[in-house]
Formats: C-alpha cells, sequence, structure tokens
C-alpha cells in the first residue's frame, strides 16, 4: 500500500472514531472502542486511528464523567505494540508524536495503571524542543495547535505548564488563526484558550465567543468538532 | 492442551511515518484573510474623476 493510500485509511479510520468520542461527550453512551474495533476490517489501519486519538478517547472520562472500560483501556495500550512509540524522536513531527503518545500513556497509567505495552513510552525532554521560541509566538502557537489533545485536564506536563504561562502568545496565535481563516488551527487553539480559562488562567480574550465564532465556521469534520467540544465542556457548557 | 499466540499486527516504517505526519498536521500554508488594499481606493477615485458626465436634457425641445 502506498503511503497516500495509506494516509487516507488512517485519516477515515480516525474520522470515524473522533465521531464515536464526539457522540459520548454528546451523551449517547460509550466509545464503544471495541465495537469500532470489530467493525473495521483492518485491525493495524482501526489501530492507528487509535493511536491517533490518542488522549482525546478519554475526554469523555475527563470532561464528561464517562467511564471507558478496561477492553476498552486494552485497545488503547495494543495500539502502541503496533505502532511503536517513538524513541529518540528526530524530526518534528516525531517530537510532536512522542509528546501525543506520551499524554495517552500518561492518562491510560492514571485511570488503569501501567500497561505492559505502553511501558516503551519515555517522557520527551522538555517543551521547548517542541514549541520552540514563544518570542516567535506565530511558529509557537502553530506548534501548540498540533499538540491539541494535551489540552485535557489531568494530562498536565511540561507542555501544558508552558502553555499556561504564556496566555498572550496563546490568544495571539488563536486570533492569528482566525484571521487567517485558518479554522482547523483555529479549532484546536480555541481548545487550549479553554483550558487555561478552566485552569484560573486570566486571558487577554474570552474563549467562549472564540470557541463559538469558531464553531460556526469549522463545517463538519468530527475531529475538529471533538476539540470544540472540549473547549465547550471546559467552559462549562452543557449542550456540545 | 493447546496453545493459542494472538498475532499482532506490526506497522511498517512507512506506516509509522505517515501515522506521525497525521499527528503534526501544519497550520495552513495559504492564509485566506481579506487584505486591506488602499491603492484601489484611489483607483476608484480615478475612475470615478475621469469617467464621462451624466448627459443632460437638451434645453431647446
Amino acid at each position: 500500500m502506498n503511503p497516500a493510500e495509506v494516509r487516507v485509511r488512517l485519516a477515515d479510520a480516525a474520522t470515524a472514531l473522533a465521531g464515536r468520542v464526539l457522540d459520548a461527550l454528546r451523551g449517547a453512551g460509550a466509545v464503544g472502542l471495541v465495537d469500532y474495533m470489530d467493525a473495521c476490517p483492518d485491525e493495524a489501519t482501526a489501530l492507528g486511528a487509535v493511536r491517533l486519538l490518542g488522549a482525546d478517547l478519554f475526554a469523555p472520562q475527563l470532561v464528561a464523567d464517562r467511564l471507558l472500560d478496561a477492553r476498552e483501556a486494552a485497545v488503547v495500550a495494543e495500539s502502541f505494540g503496533t505502532y511503536p512509540p517513538v524513541i529518540g524522536a528526530s524530526s518534528e513531527e516525531q517530537r510532536v508524536a512522542a509528546w501525543r503518545d506520551w499524554a495517552a500513556v500518561r492518562l491510560l497509567a492514571l485511570f488503569y495503571g501501567p500497561e505492559p505495552d505502553a511501558a516503551g513510552v519515555a517522557p520527551p525532554d522538555n517543551a521547548a524542543a517542541v514549541l520552540g521560541r514563544v518570542e516567535q509566538w506565530p511558529l509557537w502557537s502553530a506548534a501548540v495547535a498540533r499538540l491539541s489533545p494535551l489540552a485535557l485536564p489531568e494530562v498536565g506536563g511540561p507542555v501544558v505548564a508552558a502553555v499556561v504561562a504564556e496566555p498572550l502568545a496563546l490568544t495571539r496565535g488563536a486570533s492569528r488563526a482566525v484571521l487567517r481563516r485558518d479554522y482547523p488551527t483555529a479549532a484546536r487553539l480555541a481548545r487550549w484558550t479553554a483550558l487555561l480559562a478552566h485552569l484560573g488562567v486570566e486571558l487577554p480574550l474570552d474563549p467562549a465567543p472564540l470557541v463559538e465564532h469558531v464553531r460556526l465556521r469549522v463545517g463538519a469534520e468530527p475531529r475538529l468538532l471533538l476539540d470544540l467540544a472540549v473547549a465547550r465542556l471546559l467552559l462549562g457548557s452543557e449542550a456540545v | 492442551m493447546s496453545a493459542q499466540t494472538v498475532v499482532r499486527p506490526v506497522a511498517t516504517p512507512e506506516e509509522q511515518a505517515v501515522l506521525h505526519e497525521l499527528m503534526a498536521e501544519p497550520e495552513a500554508a495559504i492564509s485566506d484573510a481579506p487584505l486591506y488594499s488602499p491603492q484601489s481606493a484611489g483607483l476608484l477615485l480615478l475612475g470615478l474623476l475621469l469617467s464621462p458626465e451624466v448627459p443632460k436634457e437638451p434645453k431647446d425641445k
């Protein structure tokens, strides 16, 4: 299978899985990760989608108190067996992947205890290596957007601490994304602004109208709607 | 006694690279922002000044 074909299959599988997580956030029951695995014809692609969603699979548990069951947690751990975790990241993509894996494993360990399959995920080195210099806030905020699955309560760690320390750069980046009409990036940064508001950080802009503005323009892509649903729940909205 | 071994698929390096690319989706390369273009105001004004006069009703009718 050529890389373009793999890309389409993984993206489609992740979109379907994001739709399930979004439904769980909206109160339609559990994520149904085991059903999803059974229904997907290609196990490796389905496990890739699980890796792609990563920490977002725990979003219903963290922001809406809807538990993944132990078998679903085992599927998350199994995905690290099929797609091995990044060790010694050398490119920007690998650094982002390493942090996203770290967040997923951290939540997995928090709720279910350490899993043997996921034990190889090393804690990435420091936040500056993946985010860059905050003085270059357009690049810095684009890197923050790529790490949007970390914008969940309980994840914590150096990246969240670095973003919490720079509300001005974050809101500049979010405003820039809205002005550029780059709504995928705007949705991811809006989620971060919602997390900061949830943590009691004072922001130079009100995240609620930002989230609403982006939500009306982002279309029907479930992965982006998932970012915005998490944002709305973090801001205390009842309906997502 | 039977022994069962679960065979787990392992992604190829190419598949892993695609997964990492999808995780690190970059921001849009081209901005779609509406741009302020002050020179167009001048062009509109020039066009207005150079436009032919509105025809008048002939008096000796």
